[in-house]
């Protein structure tokens, strides 16, 4: 562990083994050292790293702990980058299931901690689903674990639970275990241009219902020329006689919809811009999710989509409930924020601030308050004292 | 007035007092769940509403008694037995199925719905609820919940958890509150989550918001006869390492098959040591590719019969023989005490020839029944518990068999939960500091230490 010579501790650590992480978290505790642990540091925005508390690095912990094919699971230390698991699993014609967004620069623990999947889901799979354990570290450098390396397991609490989507404010995760699965055969990629949105939302409502293998169904607002404005981003697997079946059914309503064939893509390996919507920004934008449940429409937010005449881009994912913005930081930036609070405040939406500049954020941090109901804001309250009873790691965020 | 008259009064003051049992002969069916473990309540009640089992709650602060929620009584760890007396809130009035919304693809129910209603509902719009466990024609959704409760179809589908979006909670202090959400990516703790398997530790369950699918186009049910379990094993291993999730891959070995079959006459064949159950779904279309695939992997591992059910008759009576084991097993002796680890996959040959020599030291028969699939093990030692030392003879192989699953990379339970059956073999998986880590857990949602006490940590 890097100290200096008074034996105060620096600001910035790097542990490259599961003890040397332990020990330096329980010396930060000990020392009463406000902590974040950092995967790819892609949270961090623009003031990356901070400054004023201990950043904890888990870029050198990124080994493959185990991993047996034929056992549809694998363990990774949590700073394996994304990309790199999915290259392993890739090489045995496997994955996870979904794409984790920024996988280049996104570390494995990172997005188990921020807890969102992506836009593209096999089976309707979330990363609460497909993690079955963790090893994580409590404040006193203990190591716990949870869940393991079976599929099935109800034995004890699931106290890896606790760690997704959570933003570390219980501890650091040493390592995590997932369930994989084997590759489709066959993967098609189709994109249909429409000019209405109620032909695209028709579409949607029609294929979401049937769990049929289309794990992605997407809505983007494209501004490319040429282009319709609404394309729908529509990736069909499964055997050959299963694509071919749901992309004949699919062309067929398509044409009945107004639709307008615009690419069909063969590759298994398709990759997509889609997948790091949201991620790949400027500092002169702003982006932000929006959740409410299966199958929503978010018509009242494409309805002002067009009111304000497209200043913004959006990504709609039916089959989760989310919809994500890219807004441009100008002058109208608070204007548009108020009246999409205020839609989402209506309809029971939730807002989530994905990525924003500092100044924005502080700016809008207020907006972004969920009215969780008081036994749950008293649980996290009491779970946050239990496992972390000085407030030293990831203070403020979630609570 | 003495204090558990004064507890009545007010009990029956909430539900009225046909909804309360204090009769030692009305409690007997309480005093135990599918296991062999039995405590006598102090009182039996059913609360009609949410509202009752809040009040309830409150009351048994107030007296500090313990509570024990209680589904169906199909439990197969003990999870639900009051081994510490206490009051039993059985959740079986609370059975309605509340709203079916095709747009959503969800169903809203009370706790105490039977599991295979669900789907009886759902079908008529042509959607069901995807865990299916043997018991679904008696268990209940909140069970489920609190075992977070597997079944065949999970290999494809996933468990409980998988499946429930949100659930109506009655807190330990009595609070009523829902965790979950119709979306799963809200951020914050996953209380929904930890809730699922906590075995009634951490409040009760009251209302449950699941996820329905919709039901595939096609079905196909093979039956594959083996001469050797280790066959069965490798072949189960192949299929799922080939990347072929069928639907479900069930076994069953000779024992257990030949209860199977004197039952149902499902057309097990007669010279076969282990049989294969599997299950492949979806498009006309596709399906025999999928069967197709199969057979290439399995005919590596000398299958010497292979049956495809004719029609739904056919595919029902081979999951009878599969879902009707257990009761076919008391045709060999009259008690059984089921194991339930579960396995890396690639482990379950070795594993199940390790429970085969055990079987052999301690001269009782086990009937091994698998979600094979999953590499969840079902051995089911067999015995008599009226002959003096079986039942001890019995539980000490159980435990070998999980010592020999956990010395595997498995665990100790991957459906039933760990309840009062399994609790002192928690060492064997998990450290002081785990155990303790997760009562913190139980402390954070039940401080007093009143919902279910006794059960998944060991005796100290």
């Amino acid at each position: 562990m890097k100290t200096t010579n008074d034996q105060r501790l620096i600001n910035n650590h790097y542990p490259n083994s599961k003890n040397e992480l332990s020990k330096i978290v329980n010396d930060l505790y000990q020392n009463k050292q406000k902590m974040i642990i950092l995967g790819g540091a892609t949270k961090t925005e623009y003031g990356n790293p901070y400054s004023s508390v201990q950043n904890v690095f888990t870029s050198e912990l990124n080994k493959v702990i185990d991993y047996n094919p034929s056992d549809l699971t694998v363990t990774v230390e949590s700073g394996m980058k994304v990309e790199s698991l999915m290259n392993l699993l890739s090489e045995n014609n496997q994955y996870l299931g979904y794409i984790l967004p920024n996988k280049k620069l996104s570390s494995i623990g990172g997005s188990t901690a921020y807890g969102y999947s992506g836009n593209y889901r096999f089976n309707d799979i979330h990363i609460r689903d497909s993690i079955i354990g963790i090893e994580a570290i409590n404040y006193k450098g203990d190591f716990i674990k949870s869940g393991g390396q079976v599929v099935k397991n109800v034995s004890g609490y699931d106290l890896h639970k606790l760690y997704i989507g959570t933003q570390g404010i219980f501890g650091p995760i040493y390592s995590i275990s997932f369930k994989v699965y084997p590759k489709p055969n066959y993967e098609t990629q189709v994109i249909v241009g429409f000019r209405n949105y109620e032909d695209v939302i028709n579409i949607t409502k029609k294929y979401l219902p049937l769990n049929w293998n289309i794990p992605r169904l997407s809505i983007y607002s494209s501004s490319k020329p040429k282009r319709k404005l609404y394309e729908l981003f529509c990736n069909i697997s499964g055997t050959k006689n299963a694509v071919d079946y749901i992309k004949k059914s699919i062309t067929e309503d398509i044409k009945l919809n107004n639709g307008n064939l615009e690419e069909v893509n063969n590759d298994i390996n398709i990759s997509s811009n889609l997948d790091d919507f949201g991620y790949d920004f400027n500092e002169e934008q702003l982006s932000i999710r929006i959740l409410a449940s299966k199958n929503s429409d978010f018509q009242h937010i494409v309805n002002y989509f067009e009111k304000c005449k497209f200043n913004f881009q959006f990504l709609i994912n039916p089959a989760i409930g989310s919809i994500s913005l890219l807004i441009e930081n100008n002058d109208s930036i608070l204007s548009y924020i108020d009246e999409i609070y205020e839609i989402s405040q209506l309809n029971n939406y939730k807002i989530i601030l994905d990525y924003s500049n500092i100044s924005l954020r502080n700016r809008l941090r207020n907006k972004f308050k969920n009215n969780d109901n008081q036994s749950i804001l008293n649980l996290t309250t009491l779970l946050k004292k239990n496992y972390d009873p000085q407030n030293l790691f990831s203070t403020g965020k979630i609570l | 007035m003495d204090i558990s008259q004064s507890l009545e009064k007010k009990i029956i003051d909430i539900v009225g007092k046909d909804f309360v049992f204090i009769d030692k002969q009305d409690m007997v069916v309480y005093e135990s769940d599918g296991t062999h473990d039995k405590g006598m309540p102090d009182f039996v009640v059913l609360p009609g509403t949410t509202e009752e089992v809040s009040k309830l709650v409150v009351l048994a602060n107030e007296f500090e008694i313990p509570i024990i929620a209680r589904g169906s009584g199909t439990g197969l760890s003990g999870g639900a037995v009051p081994i510490h007396g206490g009051l039993v809130i059985s959740l079986n009035r609370m059975n309605s199925i509340i709203d079916i919304d095709v747009n959503s693809s969800t169903a809203t129910v009370e706790a105490g719905v039977i599991n295979l209603e669900i789907s009886n509902k759902a079908s008529e719009y042509g959607l069901f609820y995807a865990p299916d466990p043997s018991s679904q024609q008696a268990c209940s959704i909140g069970g489920n919940i609190a075992e977070n409760s597997g079944g065949p179809h999970c290999l494809a589908y996933g468990v409980t958890t998988n499946h429930v979006l949100a659930i109506e909670v009655v807190l330990p202090d009595g609070e009523i509150t829902w965790f979950g959400d119709l979306n799963k990516e809200m951020p914050g703790v996953d209380f929904r989550g930890l809730f699922i398997g906590s075995e009634g530790t951490f409040g009760i369950c009251t209302k449950v918001v699941v996820k329905l699918l919709q039901k595939p186009q096609d079905v196909k049910t093979m039956m594959i006869a083996f001469s050797s379990i280790q066959d069965a094993a490798n072949a189960t291993t192949a299929i799922i390492g080939a990347g072929i999730i069928p639907a479900a891959i069930e076994m069953m070995d000779k024992t257990a098959s030949d209860a199977a079959e004197e039952g149902t006459n499902a057309g097990i064949p007669k010279d076969s040591d282990t049989v294969l159950l599997i299950e492949i779904e979806g498009f006309e279309s596709d399906i025999n590719d999928q069967e197709k695939l199969i057979s290439s992997v399995i005919y590596e591992f000398n299958p010497i019969d292979i049956k495809i059910a004719k029609n739904d008759q056919e595919r029902d009576l081979f999951w009878k023989a599969r879902k009707g084991v257990l009761g076919a097993l008391g045709r060999i002796a009259p008690n059984y005490f089921l194991v339930d680890g579960t396995v890396p996959r690639t482990k379950l040959s070795a594993v199940l020839s390790e429970v085969s020599v055990l079987a052999k030291k301690y001269n009782l028969i086990v009937a091994n029944v698998l979600h094979a699939g999953d590499g969840n093990l079902h051995p089911c030692i067999i015995f008599d518990q009226q002959i003096p030392g079986d039942t001890e003879k019995a539980l000490k192989l159980g435990g070998d068999i999980l010592k020999v699953c956990v010395d595997n990379g498995g665990v100790l339970s991957g459906e039933h939960g760990i309840g009062y059956e399994k609790r002192d073999y928690m060492p064997l998986l998990f450290s002081d500091t785990d155990l303790n880590n997760m009562k913190m857990l139980k402390n954070t949602f039940d401080p007093e230490g009143l919902f279910n006490p006794g059960k998944i940590f060991p005796v100290e």
